[in-house]
């Protein structure tokens, strides 16, 4: 067909253009901890480090709570669905991934860094 | 100080022993290697540079250049001696190794971090490049200048990213600290030794298909390279196909979660290379069937190469940050300079000379896949759109790994694309990729119509949704248990929903509508092109993991339970046993690494098995705590998986909660009531204790006074005095607050409870199967393709060439076969 070979480049470039337009405005942002509460959405990532006394495993509902400092040093409390990470115990920075739900922020899934500076796999849960 | 005074090394209690002298040769030997390779490579380019100036040189350019790549194993090996004998003043060996890591574990210690993995790509593409030189022909000279300049930037990279780095003096002298920091937890699977290997031996073939296209633009002659590059198309197609699935195999054996893939940013950068090299193999059918597309394949033999460069350098240049949970070390600035010098230099360089010779070339010499002149569908149309596909796959990918760093230089706000979105978006790519698959091995390279290419499929058709149905019947079975969630939905473009198990059909539809159509396609091809199999077992082995990944993932069933020790507890319509804790004999349990937590689990049909999920804590060396480590157990069976993931033992029922003085709280069906604070000792002294008065009523009504306290112990530290209720549970005084006269109180189980992730994952066994048949179709492939005798050959002449461009003569005289004897409904 004549007009197949510029129908087609057109296609593609249209098509490659709307999935990117779609990643860029549909990719979850990472917000500080003030944001996120002004925030109605459910894929924001906050990170921060996790104030270690404050964890507890509700084993009864399945949950982790415990509270987190951004980088601007506001406190959060995060209710994380799901039994506890494995390396929660060693790490440090958390990146709680959820939305807000009154004061506290439900976590539908998390990662984890451990403090450490080579290569290492995190652990990445609730997914 | 003399050797024989042992030094303690106050951090690690273990004592200092004097660096061993041969240990430092065997570092400089590394080093120096790496630093004799870069200048050998750099003198292999200047010889061959002046070879046509003055012959002869170009032989002593290949020396060299053989000489260098071998400097780069003696670097490999120079540092898997430090890792096997321990030599822990290496700050590479420190950080990725331990006194107690088990062989296996030292050898993956080499690559299992930056310096390291640079160093493998920087081997294997040395190997490669080295072996492929031998039958570039007259591409010899141009192929060795492109090949030695891009290992001489890998050289370079490595000189500043040496792992050959002593460790700084102590107390006036290098001593061996005698232990190291070990790899991490999640490093510590058979997988270590396997998937870096593997995936790399593919990165490095890529580095053949970089120096082939650029040495073919170079000399202006696009033809004959390309057989000689195809076996190794192949190869690289297939390992880094397999290596990426092992990728795969190793997150769902390792980290719990019970997924193959999360499209984080080092698996796409991955995913983007195996889809580049897809492409490629592609064009290169074209073009020795039609002997079109030269200027496309010379950019299509270039893209992997140059889009590992680009991964590598979003990976570990720390653009990616915190969006990745493959937290890599960020390069040394000078190395990440000379990475981006690479990836900049490769792509403009190749594209200029790329972009000018196409400039140069009559215009009937640039057939592209933008235009097929065929009548109706042809087979290059469809490899046209195969190789579209597979690029706009590839970029959709790479976009997306790549948002956060397009956010970070546009000054926005960090974003993340997450999976769901991928999901959403690759979504649409799916199907054409799933239909081209199938029907592309059917169409003719004389062009067809579209009734012709039905009466080709009308039985696949039929047999495809015969398949579906049984795949249907199979959702609905009592016995597989698959038990589909008819309500749950997925998240669409628009905001809108679409119902998840009609979109599971689909897809697997899809998947097997590919299956079936290669495999009867290898069935009527096989007697006549037995070179052609290995493609079709390939589209097999492709189609079947995908339908594995997609069902596996889409329908499977998640249970989180807690199983008291000793207990009995129902999860789905399973019954799981806690039995007790199997540890090594003589070690303390949940202290070393195979300390497994036994569970006998009962099945619906009667019989047993007992799972093995593994649960330790390892000191952390750093922080000086115990920090929990948990690998899944996984019960694998050809129609489905069972994944159990035991997750780190609790003690706590309730959170510490607060008590004044005649307050009373109600939790786990009791009422506590505190009436107040009582102290022994000393206030402020180590050994005073604090008691709080507590009132507990259960439900058999009695109620029964306790006394849990805390105990101040030397240096700051507490101990609880926790007081057991009944048998089941006991109080604990968590802490006392002194401001306010409260005291805050817990309940506790006496025994340990076990968090467990209980997943049923149907049809996983197709992901594994359909991986190995990839990687035979692959080694398939490159075995039938393979230039014979190349080393007998004259390495300066050209191959003989080729007559006028004619089609596979066997494919398509199957095709005319089938065109006139093509099964319809009647037959």
């Amino acid at each position: 067909m004549k007009f197949g070979g510029p129908i087609a480049i057109f296609v593609t470039i249209f098509g490659l253009g709307a999935m990117m337009f779609a990643f860029l405005v549909n990719s979850s942002p990472y917000v500080s901890v003030a944001e996120a509460r002004e925030l109605d959405a459910n894929n924001l990532h906050i990170a921060g480090d996790i104030i270690r006394e404050t964890v507890f495993v509700d084993i009864r509902n399945n949950q982790v709570r415990f509270t987190m400092v951004d980088k601007a040093g506001d406190r959060l409390n995060v209710v994380f669905d799901g039994p506890p990470p494995s390396n929660m115990g060693e790490a440090t920075e958390v990146v709680a991934i959820g939305g807000m739900e009154g004061d506290s922020f439900r976590a539908h899934r998390m990662q984890l860094k451990c403090p450490s500076k080579y290569e290492s796999v995190t652990a990445e849960s609730g997914v | 100080m003399g050797p024989e005074e042992a030094v303690v090394n106050p951090h690690l209690q273990v004592p200092l022993q004097e660096a061993a002298r041969w240990s430092f040769w065997v570092g400089g030997l590394g080093h120096s290697s790496i630093i004799g390779a870069a200048c050998l490579f750099l003198a292999a380019i200047l010889l061959w540079a002046f070879d046509k100036r003055r012959p002869g040189l170009g032989t002593w350019g290949a020396r060299l250049f053989t000489v260098g790549c071998v400097a780069f194993w003696v670097a490999f090996g120079a540092l898997l001696t430090l890792f096997l004998t321990q030599q822990f003043h290496f700050n590479y060996v420190f950080s990725h190794n331990a006194a107690d890591h088990e062989l296996p574990y030292r050898i993956a210690g080499v690559w299992s971090a930056q310096e390291g993995s640079i160093l493998l790509w920087a081997c294997m593409s040395a190997i490669f490049c080295a072996w492929a030189a031998r039958g570039t022909g007259p591409y010899r000279r141009l192929y060795t200048i492109v090949s030695s300049a891009v290992l001489l930037g890998l050289a370079c990279i490595l000189i500043f990213e040496s792992p050959f780095v002593v460790r700084p003096p102590v107390m006036g002298g290098i001593f061996n600290p005698g232990d190291g920091l070990g790899m991490p937890a999640p490093l510590l699977n058979y997988w270590v030794v396997i998937h870096p290997p593997i995936i790399f031996i593919g990165f490095g073939m890529c580095a053949v298909l970089f120096a082939y296209a650029f040495a073919a633009l170079l000399k202006k002659d696009l033809n004959d390279w390309l057989p000689r590059v195809r076996s190794w198309a192949i190869a690289a197609t297939t390992f880094v196909g397999v290596g990426l699935a092992l990728g795969g195999f190793w997150a769902y054996e390792m980290l719990g979660w019970g997924g193959f893939w999360m499209w984080d940013p080092v698996e796409n950068a991955s995913l983007v290379v195996w889809v580049a090299c897809a492409a490629f193999l592609h064009g290169i059918f074209v073009q020795i069937a039609k002997s079109k597309w030269h200027y496309t394949n010379a950019l299509l033999g270039a893209l992997p190469f140059l889009t590992f460069c680009f991964g590598t350098f979003m990976t570990r240049s720390g653009f990616l940050g915190d969006t990745s949970v493959h937290s890599f070390a960020e390069m040394d600035s000078n190395a990440l300079w000379i990475l981006i010098t690479i990836l900049v230099g490769g792509t403009g360089g190749f594209l200029a000379v790329w972009g000018w010779r196409q400039f140069k070339t009559p215009p009937r010499m640039l057939a592209s896949p933008l235009v097929a002149k065929t009548q109706g569908l042809a087979k290059d149309g469809y490899y046209a759109a195969a190789i579209w596909l597979l690029l706009a796959f590839g970029i959709v990918s790479g976009f997306g790994m790549s948002v956060p760093l397009i956010m970070s230089l546009t000054g926005q706000a960090p974003r993340v694309v997450e999976e769901p979105l991928y999901h959403q978006v690759v979504a649409w790519l799916f199907p054409p990729l799933m239909i081209g698959m199938a029907m592309g091995p059917f169409i003719s390279w004389r062009g067809m119509g579209l009734k012709a290419l039905f009466v080709r499929f009308n039985l696949i058709l039929a047999v495809t949704v015969g398949m579906t149905g049984v795949f249907l019947l199979y959702l609905q079975s009592s016995t597989a248990r698959v038990l589909p969630d008819h309500t749950a939905t997925l998240p669409a473009p628009g905001g809108f929903q679409i119902p998840l198990v009609p979109w599971i059909v689909f897809l697997t539809a899809l998947c097997l509508f590919t299956i079936i159509a290669n495999i009867w396609r290898m069935a009527q091809l096989f007697p006549r092109a037995k070179g052609s199999l290995g493609g079709l077992l390939t589209h097999v082995g492709v189609a079947m993991a995908l339908l594995g990944l997609i069902v596996s993932r889409g329908l499977e069933r998640k249970d989180i339970i807690s199983v008291m020790k000793l207990d009995t507890e129902r999860v789905m319509e399973y019954g799981m046993v806690h039995l007790g804790v199997e540890s090594p004999p003589g070690e303390e349990p949940f202290l070393n690494r195979h300390t497994k937590v036994l569970f006998e689990i009962l099945q619906p049909n009667g019989t047993s098995f007992i799972a093995r999920p593994g649960l330790y804590y390892e000191m952390n060396n750093r922080t000086g705590q115990l920090s929990p480590v948990v690998w899944p157990y996984v019960h694998h069976g050809f129609l489905y998986d069972l994944y159990i993931t035991a997750h780190p033992m609790v003690w706590e029922l309730t959170e510490p909660t607060s008590f004044g003085v005649g307050q009373s709280r109600v939790f786990e069906n009791y009422r506590l009531t505190f009436h107040g604070l009582e102290s022994e000792g000393d206030p402020g002294a180590a050994g005073t204790r604090f008691f709080a008065n507590l009132t507990v009523e259960g439900s058999s009504g009695q109620p029964i006074d306790i006394r849990p306290g805390i105990e101040l112990g030397s240096g700051g530290g507490i101990r609880h005095i926790d007081v057991r209720i009944n048998d089941m549970i006991e109080a604990r005084l968590d802490r006392i607050s002194v401001e306010t006269d409260e005291v805050y109180v817990m309940l506790l189980s006496v025994d340990e409870i076990f968090p467990i992730e209980f997943y049923y994952k149907p049809l996983t066994g197709f992901v594994w199967l359909g991986v190995g048949l990839m990687a035979v179709g692959g080694f398939m492939g490159t075995w039938y393709r393979r230039r014979g005798k190349a080393s007998q050959r004259d390495l300066t002449e050209p191959t003989p060439p080729t007559p006028e461009p004619i089609p596979d003569p066997s494919e398509d005289r199957a095709a005319e076969d089938d065109h006139a004897s093509a099964p319809t409904a009647k037959s």
